[in-house]
């Protein structure tokens, strides 16, 4: 009987011993923050780092990454991690997902260094940390003079001319090959230290941060300059 | 690569304390049961026990899991359901045994079929099929028991497939990130939903059918954000819920005692009077496993097990199990943002918030803060199907957290 | 997942509604915990509405009254001394509702929220509780009060001890009466109630005790005055009857005949404002502190406001309204003995756990300072002078006896008979005890109460004076 009294309160502490051990845990412990890849805004360099294994893209304030960006839906695409390695989901949006400049249909599997764009917002993904990511960076800020960056291959060209043509026509500086693009599409020039573009294109016009340009138009760094399905990122 | 802030519970020491309650319980039983009997309950809480290490052995050592908080929490809410079992129907302690066996393969099942976000997202259609069709056979085979048409009998087993059916209700209702944003439509869900909570609706069984409709709430909340259709469909729900009553009034009756119980003391309160009676009689440490008088009382082991927790084992071991719901509550809405896939966030967060609607369903139930359904206490009443269903839950649960299964992360 | 996370965050107003509901939930159950599990379903205390398991009550000298053997509760085998600790003691199915084992049940189970009724299991039963009664006091006096209904109290107005309890009717527990609910001749009126905590009397000539107090302390030259009665006296617009014509008298002699005129006429003077002030100075108006923490005793009441002068007469000579509660006028006398100092009464004097532990061990307390010692050593000689030149010492034989006795008329009509009642208390140190007798439906108080409270003074005499 004496044994059976002590018993009770034993048996009693056992068990919230137990469950007071485990609710503490549970109700104390969360998981760690932890950046599983990165989208960096070709336009401007921000970084939009991906710390959930589904990340939400759009214009709306719900998403994980907001961009205000007017051609990206409120709701546009999700990148998520799955179990071997990473995918974009088109959900639906107006203007579409492009990786390296391929609209993309529901899914597409993501690469190191692909370049995704959400409607006219390019973004370079990377996988991996932050870390990895400064050491690309520095390599790329070397060069000192002006330069557009084609979005899709990564080539640069350095203006370091005061006037450049872009066109279909051969011998421009920048030739592009599609039949969409007029001889002469657009030309930049320098004047006062500044650059400028100016829109001749017949069939599509020349757009910059996805606005047509109708006079000559001041570049400033982080610009993306759009002809068709090809886009070039200014950089100072 | 260590997941979680600060450390886990110490495994070896807590599956120890665990295994000592166990022990403990063990030998009270062996002191108070009948010789007959004996052997039955060392088989059930010696194969516990033994099933017990098992696990943590394989999820420590082959798995290499860390985190255990989850599973103690379930294998010891079970072993006090166990023991009650055992001590009031010791015959009764072996089939239990059984299920609950089944409900921690179960566990173990649904954590394999969850690793997989496509084939997962894939099958939703077919367990959806399954559930309904698994309902609406109950409708048409199932006998009236206890007023309620909920049971099946297959070659003297009984099952209640509501109970299995929860679990499929989550999973269906659930859903990955990108399927949420480019379909942002609940109406599929909705009508799934309506022919689950119609079936026992037509079953009588309100209890479960309040559950379901609760779990839907949640779900539909978690998909969509979506207020205003959630109130409407609330507001639907509330005058359907009040046209039943006008025109069923037998099942307003059911109710009537509600609020008022010590007025019926010996009619329509008879089990919440009593369960009060007894909760306070065991004190803050109970009178001691097997020495209740609430057992005698009808469905003392299923609806008031409250009550007999509160006076075998005390109110504050009570208060800590119902602190052990909140819990996994807590820990599914921490871990959500983090969780895989938005599909385990619904799903875990879903489960762990249907367990601790049935928990306030039956202990404010018995205790008469609301009016008594007739719902069991997760892990803690004895009913095979109904201890399956919490396991399974708890697998639902466990899949919140990106620790749980080791692949799919980035190389590091 | 933001979005997810974010209406995750809802389900925390889940958690609070729910832990909310938990608070509720144990906060009814531990502060109805003593209700509940008292409650008469429970079968670990009761068996067929019984309390089968419970301590023992002890009188003050340490006999066992109630016991359990067997899971039955067990009195004493003395028939007298069950019907006179009926009420006292209560039975265990509940009828009486101020009786130890109802008041006192969760001690006599040795219920605690930590253990719940686990010392039950433990011991098999549950405190002891000794009360401060002495059974031959209590035997006597239900034994003189035989077939009249009414009740005796007696107290240690030194200590607030109730040594002596009886309430009439009564019946045997033991052996209970068939027709005891269904009797319609009135023979059981009242009688699962303790008259002596919740039984309310007009107080008669008693109250002129009060009156006087009131006159002591207001009139300076009332010793000096000397008041006419012809039989009657004319009180504002009506006329107040007195007993006898006693003629010229003063105050003391007033008090010696219970002069009504004499009476009436003080109380005009004094007015209701002076005599609601002494009245509720001395507890009337309020609920007296439980009887050791629990049994509930009745109000006294006195209300003169709005009265006319007639009225207040009346009252002076404990008539109209007023109505005193027998404990309560216990204690007022024993407040007059022990110089103007009220002893709060208590019942019980001991608990013990199972274990041999005092687990409750009775203080003895003071319920107030009534009045000075110089108005109550006044009241105290006049009573002594009703004894010693009125009653005779004859009825209390060398106990330097003081008293007042009443007969309340509880009707006009003629058929209906008067209530007697007696208060007094002895002044001797070694026997300090304080007596009421209410006898209801009898004569006058000389030949009905007084003869009762002489019977139990001398039974109190012989318990407690060697």
């Amino acid at each position: 009987m004496e044994l059976e009294y002590i018993m009770r309160y034993v048996l009693c502490i056992l068990a919230i011993a137990v469950i007071i051990n485990c609710v503490w845990s549970l109700v104390r412990l969360k998981p760690d923050k932890k950046v599983y890849a990165l989208l960096v805004d070709m336009a401007n360099d921000t970084q939009y780092p991906i710390n959930c294994y589904e990340t939400s893209v759009g214009r709306s304030r719900w998403c994980d990454i907001v961009f205000t960006n007017s051609t990206v839906s409120r709701s546009h695409a999700v990148v998520a991690l799955r179990k071997d390695g990473f995918y974009v989901f088109d959900t639906e949006s107006k203007t579409g997902v492009y990786v390296n400049n391929e609209k993309i249909v529901k899914k597409q599997k993501l690469e190191d260094g692909d370049i995704i764009a959400f409607g006219t917002a390019f973004m370079k993904f990377y996988i991996g940390s932050e870390a990895d990511r400064d050491i690309k960076h520095k390599k790329q800020e070397k060069v000192l003079c002006p330069r557009l960056v084609n979005i899709m291959d990564d080539t640069e060209f350095d203006l370091d001319g005061d006037y450049i043509t872009i066109g279909r026509e051969e011998g421009s500086n920048i030739e592009i090959s599609a039949k969409y693009v007029s001889r002469r599409q657009a030309e930049i020039y320098k004047e006062k230290n500044k650059w400028y573009i100016e829109d001749y294109g017949r069939v599509v016009k020349t757009t910059v941060n996805g606005e047509q340009i109708y006079s000559p138009t001041e570049l400033r760094d982080g610009d993306v300059i759009k002809i068709g399905d090809f886009a070039f990122l200014y950089e100072e | 690569m260590n997941i979680l802030k600060g450390k886990n519970v110490n495994l070896a020491l807590m599956l120890f304390v665990v295994t000592l309650f166990e022990v403990t319980c063990l030998f009270t039983l062996l002191g108070k049961a009948e010789e007959q009997y004996k052997m039955n309950i060392i088989i059930t809480m010696g194969v516990y026990i033994l099933v017990q290490y098992a696990y943590f052995f394989g999820a420590k050592i082959i798995l290499k899991r860390k985190s255990f908080e989850v599973e103690l929490i379930a294998f010891l809410l079970t072993s006090i359901g166990l023991s009650i079992t055992a001590s009031v129907y010791p015959k009764l302690a072996v089939k239990q045994l059984i299920a609950v066996l089944i409900g921690i393969f179960g566990f173990i099942f649904v954590q394999w079929l969850l690793r997989d976000i496509d084939r997962i997202m894939f099958l939703r259609i077919p367990i959806a099929v399954c559930a309904v069709g698994l309902l609406a056979f109950t409708l048409v085979f199932a006998k009236l028991t206890n007023g309620a048409k909920n049971w099946i009998y297959i070659g003297g087993l009984s099952i209640q497939p509501s109970e299995l059916v929860k679990v499929a209700f989550i999973i269906v209702g659930a859903a990955t990130l990108e399927r949420l944003q480019s379909n942002r439509s609940l109406t599929k869900f909705i009508i799934f939903a309506l022919g689950c909570v119609g079936c026992l609706f037509l079953m009588y069984d309100f209890g479960t059918a309040l559950i379901f409709f609760f779990t839907f709430i949640v779900i539909s909340f978690m998909r969509s954000g979506d207020i205003r259709t959630l109130a409407l469909v609330c507001t639907g729900a509330f005058m359907g819920g009040l046209l039943v009553l006008m025109f069923k009034p037998y099942v307003a009756n059911r109710f009537a005692s509600f609020g008022h119980v010590w007025e019926y003391f010996d009619t329509s309160g008879f089990q919440q009077t009593r369960t009060m009676i007894y909760s306070t009689s065991g004190g803050l440490f109970g009178v001691g496993l097997g020495n209740g008088k609430l057992r005698d009382i009808y469905a003392a082991t299923e609806d008031l097990v409250f009550g007999v927790v509160c006076e075998e084992f005390g109110m504050i071991m009570a208060g800590a199990i119902l602190l052990s719901y909140v819990a996994l509550l807590v820990y599914s809405i921490r871990h959500s943002k983090y969780a895989r896939s938005s599909f385990y966030a619904i799903v875990a967060c879903a489960a762990a918030a249907l367990m601790l609607f049935q928990a306030s369903l039956n202990v404010f139930g018995v205790n008469d803060l609301l009016p008594l359904t007739g719902v069991t206490l997760p892990f803690i009443s004895r009913g095979g199907s109904s201890i399956m269903c919490c396991w399974m839950l708890m697998a639902l649960i466990k899949s919140v957290d990106r620790s749980t299964y080791r692949f799919g992360g980035v190389r590091q | 997942m933001k979005s997810i996370s974010r209406r995750a965050l809802m389900l925390y107003a889940l958690i609070l509604l729910f832990l909310a509901g938990c608070g509720l939930l144990y906060f009814n159950l531990v502060t109805n915990a003593n209700d509940w599990a008292m409650n008469r379903a429970n079968k670990h205390l009761y068996s067929e509405g019984a309390l089968s398991t419970a301590g023992d009550i002890l009188d003050s000298k340490g006999n066992i009254i109630v016991t359990t053997e067997d899971g039955k509760r067990v009195y004493s085998d003395n028939k007298n001394l069950r019907m006179a600790l009926l009420h006292t003691v209560g039975d265990t199915s509940g009828y009486i509702a101020n009786g130890i084992q109802t008041t006192f049940k969760d001690e006599l189970t040795g219920y605690t929220l930590l253990d719940g009724v686990y010392n039950l299991k433990r011991y098999g039963k549950g405190n002891d509780i000794k009360l401060t009664l002495n059974s031959k006091v209590c035997e006597t006096a239900y034994k003189a009060l035989g077939n009249n209904k009414g009740t005796v109290g007696v107290m240690n107005y030194k200590t607030g001890e109730i040594v002596c309890i009886a309430s009439t009717p009564t019946y045997d527990i033991n052996n209970k009466p068939k027709d005891i609910d269904t009797d319609t001749t009135g023979k059981y009126e009242g009688i699962y109630i303790n008259r002596f905590f919740s039984g309310v009397y007009t107080p008669g000539s008693t109250f002129k005790v009060l009156t006087a107090i009131c006159a002591v302390e207001n009139i300076p030259d009332i010793y000096d005055r000397t008041f006419e009665c012809k039989g009657k006296t004319l009180i504002g617009e009506g006329y107040v009857i007195c007993s006898g014509t006693h003629g010229k008298i003063g105050f003391e002699k007033a008090l010696n005949k219970s002069c009504n005129c004499a009476f009436a006429k003080i109380a005009d003077e004094l007015g209701a404002e002076k005599l609601m002030a002494t009245a509720e100075k001395i507890g009337f108006n309020a609920n007296m502190a439980d009887i050791s923490g629990k049994i509930h005793c009745a109000k006294s009441r006195i209300n003169l406001t709005e009265s006319s002068s007639l009225d207040i007469g009346w009252a002076g000579i404990g008539q109209y309204t007023t109505l005193i509660n027998p404990c309560h006028m216990l204690t007022v006398m024993g407040a007059i003995a022990n110089g103007g100092t009220a002893q709060t009464p208590y019942l019980v004097s001991q608990i013990t756990s199972p274990e041999g532990k005092t687990v409750f061990s009775a203080k003895e307390s003071i319920t107030g300072e009534y009045f000075t010692s110089d108005v109550a050593k006044k009241v105290d000689e006049m009573l002594r002078s009703n004894v010693k030149n009125q009653y005779g010492d004859g009825f209390f034989p060398k106990m330097s006896f003081c008293g007042k006795t009443g007969t309340a008329e509880v009707s006009n009509d003629k058929n209906i008979r008067p209530n007697a009642l007696f208060v007094g208390y002895s002044q001797l140190e070694e026997m300090p005890f304080a007596i009421i007798v209410v006898v209801e439906d009898t004569t006058t108080s000389i030949t009905s109460a007084v003869p009762i409270a002489s019977k139990v003074m001398k039974a109190v005499k012989s318990e407690y004076v060697k």
